[in-house]
């Protein structure tokens, strides 16, 4: 994969909800709700993003390989960490979902790879829920509950390498049904499909991002660690019990600060010992 | 409230799997072709799914009963459990399945007289032996009764086993069937506790200890057979404090004649299960206090846990006699 990265400065970018969104009419709605700005550059899908905001946007193309591809291309160009939120949204047919009505994934299938996925945190007061066949091909719905789509599959396939199962969504609109040929859908229809469905999108949103800021609580190394790191010389091992024991000593000791424990250490073994002495000598104090 | 409901195919039209579909309101319905597909997906985040389970009704194959980790049981030659339900309604912050399993949907598994049958054949295979068969040690035994009816189940089977016993294992103050029922002398309901002030952090989502025991007090007034388990047992600066007016207050409330036995143990994991749940809850205070690697375990250390335990049975002796206190060291 070929990438001009002089042309988009990630030191200081933390995305937290990547779309993949496989047409260009599917994507404007969002380029425009959250003001995403068009990366230039080399790129192999058009890429948009407002750091501000913490939105990353993806054009894959259709189908399920140009999803999957796209997937890993965002991760890699954003720096994505693993508390990212990863959204496929776009449109899908069903046999009796109503025109313009949004579907959360809850499974996923792939029939011709015999694949199948459970995606995403459910949130059923806000959305439908319903069970998604990714397809090769567009092909009529011949069975109640269920929509169809082409991409789902492969991008859930990958989403879930860059952050967990319940980060990561695939959202639908119901584009054509029993009632309403698939031959009707055009640019401005889809454009319309996802544009009435942003106010949805910004309640499921709200939740995502609660979601996303407690996984970034669990796994995010805090600064003062970062600080020791630079300090001395740590081992992987000795790097990972590091950090290990210097969250115990946070929850403990929430008001003092970590140069106590360095300040006479000369080696990495002894901020380590300085850290163990100071939880072993612990009261258990609880109430 | 469940949203969601996955259904194994092949169970969709048993009774049971109706019947539990029928206590939830507009559940949406998908079917899967085995619980393992949902429940043992990678990349799940157990804490997360935890804010909100799907429930999963499946059919068990295999393995119905199985001989209790060494180290758990009580006065019987041999301990059995069996496992109707995976995960808890519950969020015990040192619950040892936030460790063991990647998923926190409950998985029911609906052919319950299969479970029946085999615990039978146990039965009879260990003819004339002190057996003891454990319900609970994946789930909470009384938690989901209203949605399962599991309990009501299965005591007709141990009322025709007088000699075999049956442990109900619960936090729950769902009392039914057992409070409108008669007693069986063998099917023992068996309360974890801990000082509320430990339980008010630790036992998430679970009734208070003042709610539980008010429970054992009602149980124990119709004549079921009380268990107390203090497992597991929990350090804290002023412990011995906090578990004597616990054991004050039980020994207060509930009629020692009531009590089937008592056991004990220690707060412990296997290696991986510790860095695994300490992973999901880095910030937890429990996981911040000293506990120290031990044979592949990770614990209080042998001092603390002996110390711990002599209170304990030194308090409770005056209570009910020594035979009927218990240690429960799994080593799974």
């Amino acid at each position: 994969m070929v990438s001009d990265r002089s042309k988009v400065d990630v030191s200081n970018v933390e995305p937290t909800v990547c779309w993949v969104v496989a047409l260009k009419s599917e994507a404007k709605p969002i380029i425009s709700h959250f003001k995403l700005d068009h990366q230039s550059g080399n790129n192999i899908f058009p890429i948009y993003r407002n750091d501000k905001l913490g939105h990353s946007l993806i054009v894959s193309g259709v189908g399920q390989i140009n999803a999957a591809a796209a997937t890993t291309y965002l991760a890699s160009e954003s720096g994505s960490p693993p508390w990212a939120a990863w959204i496929n949204l776009g449109i899908a047919g069903s046999m009796d979902g109503e025109i313009g009505k949004l579907y959360q994934g809850i499974k996923v299938t792939n029939p011709t790879k015999e694949k199948v996925f459970f995606p995403g945190y459910r949130f059923s007061k806000i959305v439908s829920l319903a069970e998604i066949q990714t397809l090769d091909y567009p092909k009529p719905v011949k069975k109640n509950g269920v929509l169809h789509d082409m991409e789902a599959s492969g991008f859930i396939d990958f989403a879930t390498r860059f952050s967990c199962n319940e980060l990561v969504f695939s959202f639908k609109v119901v584009s054509d049904n029993s009632e309403q040929d698939m031959k009707l859908i055009d640019k401005m229809m889809v454009n319309s499909l996802i544009g009435n469905r942003l106010q949805q999108l910004d309640a499921l949103l709200d939740k995502i991002f609660t979601l996303s800021k407690l996984e970034k609580q669990r796994l995010q190394i805090p600064d003062e660690v970062e600080e020791v790191l630079k300090q001395f010389h740590f081992s992987v091992t000795r790097r990972n019990q590091l950090i290990q024991k210097l969250r115990k000593w946070k929850i403990q000791f929430p008001n003092r600060s970590i140069s106590d424990l360095v300040k006479e250490a000369k080696t990495a073994a002894d901020v380590i010992r300085n850290i163990d002495d100071a939880l072993t000598n612990l009261k258990f104090d609880w109430t | 409230m469940i949203d969601t409901i996955f259904i194994e195919r092949g169970v969709v039209n048993h009774s049971r799997t109706q019947s539990i579909k029928s206590k939830f309101k507009n559940p949406t319905i998908i079917e899967v072709d085995r619980y393992q597909e949902v429940f043992n997906k990678r990349s799940q985040n157990f804490r997360i799914q935890k804010q909100n389970p799907a429930l999963i009704l499946a059919e068990k194959h295999d393995n119905f009963v199985l001989p209790a980790p060494s180290g758990f049981g009580l006065a019987s030659t041999r301990n059995f459990y069996f496992s109707h339900m995976y995960n808890c309604i519950y969020d015990c912050r040192y619950c040892f399945l936030q460790g063991m399993y990647s998923s926190a949907n409950y998985v029911i598994f609906v052919n319950f007289e299969d479970f029946f049958d085999e615990i039978e054949k146990s039965i009879k295979a260990n003819g004339g032996q002190d057996l003891t068969f454990f319900s609970g040690y994946d789930c909470d035994s009384l938690a989901f009764e209203n949605i399962t009816g599991f309990a009501e189940s299965i005591l007709p089977l141990f009322k025709s086993y007088p000699k075999v016993d049956l442990e109900f294992r619960t936090k729950s103050v769902q009392l039914e069937p057992l409070k409108s029922g008669l007693p069986i002398a063998n099917c023992i309901v068996a309360f974890s506790m801990m000082p509320e002030e430990l339980a008010k952090r630790l036992d998430k989502k679970a009734p208070s200890i003042k709610r539980r025991i008010n429970a054992i007090e009602k149980l124990a007034a119709r004549g079921w057979p009380i268990g107390l388990r203090f497992d597991p047992l929990i350090y804290s600066k002023d412990w011995k404090q906090l578990y004597k007016g616990l054991l004050m207050e039980i020994m207060h409330r509930v009629p020692r004649e009531a009590i089937h036995s008592i056991s004990h143990g220690p707060l412990r994991y296997p290696k991986k299960m510790y860095q695994d749940i300490t992973k999901l809850y880095p910030e937890e205070l429990l996981f911040s206090l000293p506990m120290s690697e031990n044979n592949g375990y990770v614990d209080y250390g042998v001092d603390v846990e002996k110390e711990m335990a002599e209170f304990l049975i030194k308090n409770l002796k005056n209570y009910v006699e020594e035979a009927k206190i218990f240690q429960c060291v799994v080593q799974t």
